[in-house]
């Protein structure tokens, strides 16, 4: 290949993945978690049974809306699976005549249906929902701007991967070397390590992340073919025609036998049930199949008349770049991974986390070695550093924080699920000042040793204070023994991390500046 | 990255401007514009050549930034970025005129 | 069905690995020719390609592949560790004979 050729992309890479490398960090240690984002709804709520029977969940769902909101215009349900802590519905109350349309507040219209099919009294907490919000909505501003960042951040992440793989001159070579302790090779091994390892997963993730998020990033194939994008959405998203309520009460017919019956149709479980105008004779039960049992997230869906459950419509099959736009969807969010998969998804996003604060790193220890004066780095040196540390050290913090604030913070606080969320940020706050403030090789030993101590001690405190410890859960509830276990193993691979940056001898280095120069310098420099 | 070694200082960080220029605005505006013209252009119905166009706008767009730092010089990767935007454009601009949006 | 796949996915990357040079030395005692090398990485595609097949038979035609790319994934990372961190068998190539 030609030189000039892999020069120029080498040189792409290095930026393409370090402008907005500390964003690229962020996206997927969220995204990673967000893998369990059902398992830590339930983990982050211990006052939670297990749902066993889904239907009886869904009855007690039906009932509470009946109760609760019967006069609503349409209900939204959730089917429960065992993995997640209940149904959550919520519902859009019937709009008052005379009054303006305004942006219904959704806290005072949902409740979570749990495993007794009652409304769930358990801890405000926005659970793993939060990570999988965070990592493309981020936090502390409006989500278009987040989305944009991300997209933008995202499509730099695919520039750096596809000039990586051009630069790597000994893919196949160098595939299972691992240098070790030899400072800038040993890093470049570990990058390359986690990238190539990775390499199919990366590229997937990467590219379906874009397609997530096209319909904002990508209007302009709609603008071209379409005046009016409601024609496109009602053909990729069709729904059956309206129905308008009659006024007329009558009862509506039992949702879990529409379920039952939807499940025998569909070949597979339901996840979403919508009811426009319960409790009116025009009532319609719309049912989708559940995501997660096919690769691509758009579904089939059923129309049932709502008084006598009869089938009215059927989704008609998408077309072929319809499917392939759900699957690439299905393949980045991985709601059909079972246990064993999932694990191995989880455990890519690790690499790929790994890959990111590697690569990150490495821009730092290439360059010092280059240095002039490495007592007086240049600007744009000390701040990549100063910000590998403030956020590959601080947010891992900031997360263990927010999980302990989530176990600490008393149940009955006001806001306390805004609140375990403030917590992560301070305490991220906390690590980035010290780590404006403090030598790096400090501050990188205290953060990942406060992060690893906070995690191995939370299964701990897990099986003092909650029922839901070690002991209970292994055998009997793999999702919640795993949750424990995997902290107990990120907190010891933490404090791993951090002995060793505390032992960690830097090189001696051969000094370039005149002697005389030098021993100036260290005069006036201050004590540490 | 390529160039001459010899360069003047601000012909390099000229070269570097046009280079980023090609590999942002330009890049996303070539990637786009391809959008458009094979929206309009794949055969099928009209939703399908719409996901397919948008599916496959992002590889352009990639496949842009790589092209502005391989070309030989910043003016090289401009220019031919802008040609690269222009046939589908005008692709485009014909057949929306000719046959008009849904 | 899953298990053999990635016992064959394993046993690809072993063979790719035995192929390159620094391995090849450390097990054999010799550096390989290249005919032997050529003869191993073709062995280490057919059993990643053979892999497929219990994939298929476990997972079906949709989520196969998918399964499929995820074992080479995770066979390739379990012998880079091995090979890597083995007790007593760091990587020592002439190359990197240095303390």
């Amino acid at each position: 290949m030609n030189k000039g050729f892999r020069q120029s992309q080498a040189f792409l890479h290095t930026w393409s993945g370090l402008l907005l490398g500390w964003v690229l960090f962020l996206v997927f240690v969220a995204g990673t978690i967000a893998f369990y984002r059902e398992g830590l709804n339930r983990w982050m709520r211990p006052e939670l049974a297990r749902v066993e029977q889904p239907m009886a969940v869904l009855a007690g769902a039906q009932r509470f809306l009946e109760h609760k909101a019967s006069g609503a215009k349409s209900w939204f349900i959730t089917m429960p699976s065992a993995a997640a802590p209940g149904a959550q519905v919520f519902w859009v109350p019937k709009p008052k005549p005379g009054e303006p349309p305004r942006r219904r507040s959704r806290r005072d219209h949902q409740a979570l249906i749990g495993a007794s099919g009652e409304p769930v009294v358990a801890r405000e907490t926005r659970g793993g929902d939060f990570f999988y919000r965070f990592h493309f909505d981020l936090h502390y501003m409006p989500v278009l701007w987040a989305r944009w960042i991300v997209g933008f951040a995202t499509m730099m992440m695919l520039v750096a991967i596809l000039s990586g793989i051009v630069t790597h001159k000994k893919i196949f070579k160098d595939f299972f070397t691992l240098r070790r302790g030899k400072g800038q090779r040993s890093w470049l091994d570990g990058h390359n390590a986690t990238a190539v390892l990775g390499l199919p997963f990366h590229l997937m993730i990467t590219y379906t992340g874009l397609v997530t998020l096209m319909a904002m990033l990508m209007p302009w194939a709609v603008v071209a073919n379409y005046a009016d994008s409601s024609k496109l959405t009602d053909t990729l998203f069709p729904e059956p025609h309206e129905t308008r309520p009659t006024d007329r009460p009558a009862p509506l017919v039992d949702l879990t036998a529409i379920a039952r019956d939807a499940e025998r149709r569909l070949g597979a479980p339901i996840g979403y049930i919508e009811v426009t105008n319960p409790g009116d004779a025009a009532a319609r039960v719309v049912v989708s199949q559940n995501p997660g049992s096919m690769l691509s997230t758009r579904t089939p869906r059923l129309a049932y008349d709502g008084t006598s459950g009869r089938v009215v419509w059927q989704s008609p099959a998408p077309g072929a770049a319809a499917v392939t736009a759900g699957a690439m969807i299905g393949l980045h969010a991985g709601r059909f991974a079972d246990a064993g998969l999932r694990a191995i998804y989880f455990l890519c996003g690790i690499a790929g986390t790994v890959m990111v604060a590697s690569g990150l790193v490495l821009w730092t220890v290439k360059r010092r070695e280059k240095l002039p004066d490495p007592a007086r780095p240049h600007f744009g040196f000390r701040l990549v550093e100063r910000l590998n540390v403030a956020v590959i050290g601080g947010f891992p913090l900031g997360i263990a924080c927010m999980l302990w604030a989530n176990r600490l913070l008393p149940v009955q606080m006001q806001g306390r699920a805004e609140w375990e969320i403030h917590c992560l940020f301070l305490a991220w706050a906390g690590a980035a000042l010290l780590a404006l403030l403090r030598r790096p090789r400090q501050v990188w030993a205290a953060l990942f040793g406060a992060t690893g101590a906070l995690l191995a001690v939370l299964p701990f405190y897990n099986l003092m204070a909650t029922s839901h410890g070690l002991p209970a859960t292994i055998g009997r509830d793999g999702m919640l023994a795993g949750i424990d276990l995997t902290i107990l193993l990120l907190g010891c691979g933490y404090l791993a991390i951090a002995v060793r940056v505390a032992r960690h001898k830097p090189a001696v280095r051969r000094t370039r500046p005149n002697r005389a120069a030098r021993v100036a310098e260290a005069a006036l420099e201050p004590a540490e | 990255m390529t160039g001459a070694g010899r360069a003047a200082p601000w012909q390099k960080r000229g070269d570097m401007v046009l280079r980023v220029i090609a590999a942002i605005p330009l890049g996303y505006a070539v990637a786009s514009l391809w959008a458009v013209a094979l929206a309009r252009m794949l055969p099928g119905a009209r939703s399908e050549a719409t996901v397919a166009a948008t599916l496959l706008a992002f590889a352009i767009c990639a496949a842009a930034a790589m092209w502005s730092f391989a070309a030989r010089s910043g003016w090289r990767a401009f220019w031919s970025l802008c040609v690269a935007g222009a046939v589908p454009a005008a692709i485009g601009w014909a057949s929306i005129s000719m046959t008009g949006r849904l | 069905m899953t298990i053999l796949a990635l016992l064959l996915a394993s046993a690809a990357f072993t063979l790719f690995a035995l192929a390159t040079q620094d391995l090849h030395q450390r097990f054999f005692r010799t550096r390989p020719v290249r005919r032997r090398q050529r003869r191993l990485r073709l062995a280490a595609w057919a059993a990643l390609l053979l892999a497929l097949l219990p994939s298929f038979a476990a997972k079906g035609p949709v989520f196969g592949p998918i399964w499929w790319a995820g074992l080479v994934m995770l066979a390739a990372a379990l012998v880079f560790l091995t090979v890597n961190f083995w007790p007593g068998h760091g990587i020592r190539s002439s190359r990197n004979r240095q303390p």
